[in-house]
């Protein structure tokens, strides 16, 4: 239990050490909000974005969707890093939110793997 | 026997407290040396190392990376789980092939799945469990219920070299999930058995998109689309209370045998959609299953779930749903063999079937929804009279060819049209010479079934009209109920939806 207690203590303090970090950064730049995208049968809305570095975009499934959809990188820059964390580990058909700051120009391509030929879209993320 | 549990409950943990996580610790003690051994990783709410289903599937899939030849199982005790469970086969470091997922035998209730807030990734959790590109998985003894999307979903991408082959879901329950209960997709080969499903927004069971072997196979070409075909089996599964029992866009090789699917708004419906890859529909067979009282009237307002299906597609800006009150529906088939099922007490047609008019309508694209070469053959139509089908028995809108009708009940009814078209010519009896697909034609206006003509489309009496109904609760106008109450039949009950006043205008 102490040790449970001592694990809670430390967490917490980088948590505030975190936030407080965070704090200076939105102090210094305000943040973007993100950039939506629908996740609709059988299409992402806008198929198109141009994002400034550090932008991010929030796919948002449509509420009236029958078929399941995931968001998957298809490719990326070359330099990019954890190309894992751009794709949604699952699927959903509505209710659901994917949210990914891009922090690496160049052009990305996505697709539905449920839906690969109908569902792509391309975000370019410029300096 | 007795001691079996608390061994199998304790070997994950002493494995992983004495560093052994390379050792397969044996499930079933007496085993030959030389069978596989099972490593079991138990969860539970409480008492056990994993507390939820997701951390001992994490665990099970770890451990049968590092030990390739391990076979592995997730046991979960009785109890319920409020979340939603992935087995991501492309997870690195992780291997779920030939993974079982297993709940209680002895009754599938008392190992449940709740979806009712239950988080996942993306918000709430979407579905009881979904597995991606994972090969020879085994779901069972399990219940899932009021997920986002579906209850159990087992899918692959083709597109990216995924496989979902040989999957078994056994004994499974699927209630209350917004679109499907037992849901695979793009898999070669498996089975759905001994499974039921209720009230569901689409269907209880669905398998779609089967692949082809040649990925740029299409439906023109004549060549198989599968040279070594991967069936899928369906039997002794029980459907209800869900707008279709059974659906399967662009399904293949499917064997649906020994099924109950009843009170749903229609049975069993193989048919052909541009939403999923693959066109179309066909080389299933549906044999011997009981297919009765599909007269559930989902559109309105006392329905105990909601629609999410978006039907056959549109028809001059109008939604041409489903048709309700239709025991088997084939729409836009290829050779599906529809063989010695006891359809009865449908009160709009038994057996229905007809195509996706591509040409003039563009109902779909590349007019791959054309009904051919299929057989309708020995079913036995409305109890011989005692609960017969309400409007026909048999009912096909003329379009396609090389189809075929024979053996069925001798009393069976079968929808004449506008008279035009001798009966003999729109149900032409077995064997008939096959068409090739080009040579069909997937609209037809001579019998006056698929539509009355162009400019009238909304003849209730012609499949588009009856389905593209305005309000769509209003199907039901044209139901004929031939019996005042349907005969006893085995343990079931028949259920309909009561329409609230003035909400069905006739």
């Amino acid at each position: 239990m102490l040790r449970k207690i001592t694990v809670i203590s430390v967490v917490a303090l980088a948590l505030s050490g975190a936030v407080a970090t965070a704090a200076t950064a939105s102090a210094k730049k305000p943040k973007s909000k993100p950039k939506e995208v629908s996740v609709a049968d059988f299409y992402f809305g806008p198929e198109k974005l141009t994002l400034k570095e550090g932008q991010s975009v929030n796919w948002v499934w449509a509420e009236s969707n029958t078929y399941p959809h995931d968001v998957h990188l298809k490719s990326g820059p070359k330099s990019l890093k954890q190309k894992r964390t751009y794709s949604t580990k699952t699927t959903a058909v509505t209710n659901a939110e994917f949210e990914k700051t891009f922090t690496t120009p160049g052009t990305y391509k996505f697709i539905c793997t449920i839906h690969p030929t109908q569902m792509h879209m391309t975000i370019v993320v410029k300096k | 026997m007795k001691y079996r549990l608390p061994v199998l409950a304790l070997a994950p943990v002493l494995a992983t407290l004495l560093g052994l996580a390379g050792t397969v610790t044996p499930a079933v003690a007496a085993k030959p040396a030389k069978k596989q051994k099972t490593m079991v990783f138990e969860a539970c709410r409480h008492g056990c190392h994993y507390r939820t289903i997701q951390k001992a599937v994490d665990a099970a899939g770890s451990y049968a990376f590092k030990n390739k030849k391990a076979k592995v199982k997730v046991a979960i005790r009785p109890g319920k789980y409020v979340e939603g469970v992935v087995v991501d086969g492309t997870e690195r470091k992780k291997r779920f092939d030939g993974m079982t997922i297993e709940g209680t035998k002895k009754d599938r209730k008392r190992t449940i799945l709740e979806g009712k807030n239950a988080k996942g990734e993306l918000g709430a959790a979407q579905n009881g469990i979904e597995a991606i590109s994972v090969d020879g998985l085994v779901l069972k003894n399990m219940w899932a219920r009021n997920y986002e999307s579906n209850g159990f979903f087992i899918h692959a991408s083709s597109e990216e070299g995924q496989h979902c082959d040989g999957y078994t879901m056994d004994n499974l329950l699927a209630s209350g999930n917004r679109s499907y209960g037992l849901f695979a997709k793009n898999c070669y080969g498996g089975k759905m058995i001994d499974s039921a499903g209720y009230r569901q927004g689409d269907s209880a069971f669905y398998v779609g998109e089967t692949p082809c072997d040649n990925k740029k196979w299409n439906v023109y070409s004549g060549e198989a689309c599968q040279k070594n075909p991967q069936w899928t089996l369906l039997k002794n599964d029980e459907s209800y209370e869900n707008v279709l029992g059974y659906s399967g866009t662009n399904s293949k090789y499917v064997r649906i045998i020994e099924n109950a699917f009843f009170n749903n708004g229609a049975g069993i419906v193989p048919n052909t959609l541009d939403s999923e890859g693959y066109e179309p529909n066909g080389w299933n067979v549906i044999e011997r299953n009981d297919v009765f009282w599909n007269n559930y009237n989902y559109f309105l307002a006392g329905s105990a779930f909601h629609t999410v299906s978006e039907g056959l597609g549109e028809l001059s800006g109008q939604t041409v749903n489903y048709p309700t009150g239709v025991g088997i529906i084939l729409y836009g088939s290829d050779h599906n063999v529809v063989r010695g099922n006891h359809v009865f007490g449908n009160y709009k047609w038994g057996i229905a079937s007809f195509s996706g008019p591509g040409e003039t309508f563009v109902a779909n694209e590349g007019n791959e929804a054309k009904n051919v070469n299929n057989e309708i053959v020995e079913n036995v139509m409305g109890r011989e009279g005692a609960d017969p089908n309400g409007e026909y028995d048999i009912w096909n809108d003329d379009t396609g060819g090389g189809n075929c009708w024979g053996a069925n009940s001798s009393n069976s009814t079968f929808a004449p049209g506008n008279g035009k078209v001798p009966l003999s010519q729109i149900y032409p009896i077995c064997p008939q010479p096959e068409i090739a697909y080009a040579a069909a034609k997937s609209i037809n206006l001579a019998a006056g079934l698929q539509i009355a003509s162009l400019a009238e489309t909304g003849n209730p009496t012609t499949i588009l009209g009856y389905a593209g109904s305005n309000p769509p609760q209003n199907q039901q106008c044209t139901w004929v109920k031939r019996v005042a109450s349907h005969p006893a039949f085995q343990k079931f009950k028949p259920v309909e939806v009561t329409p609230n006043p003035g909400e069905v205008t006739c």
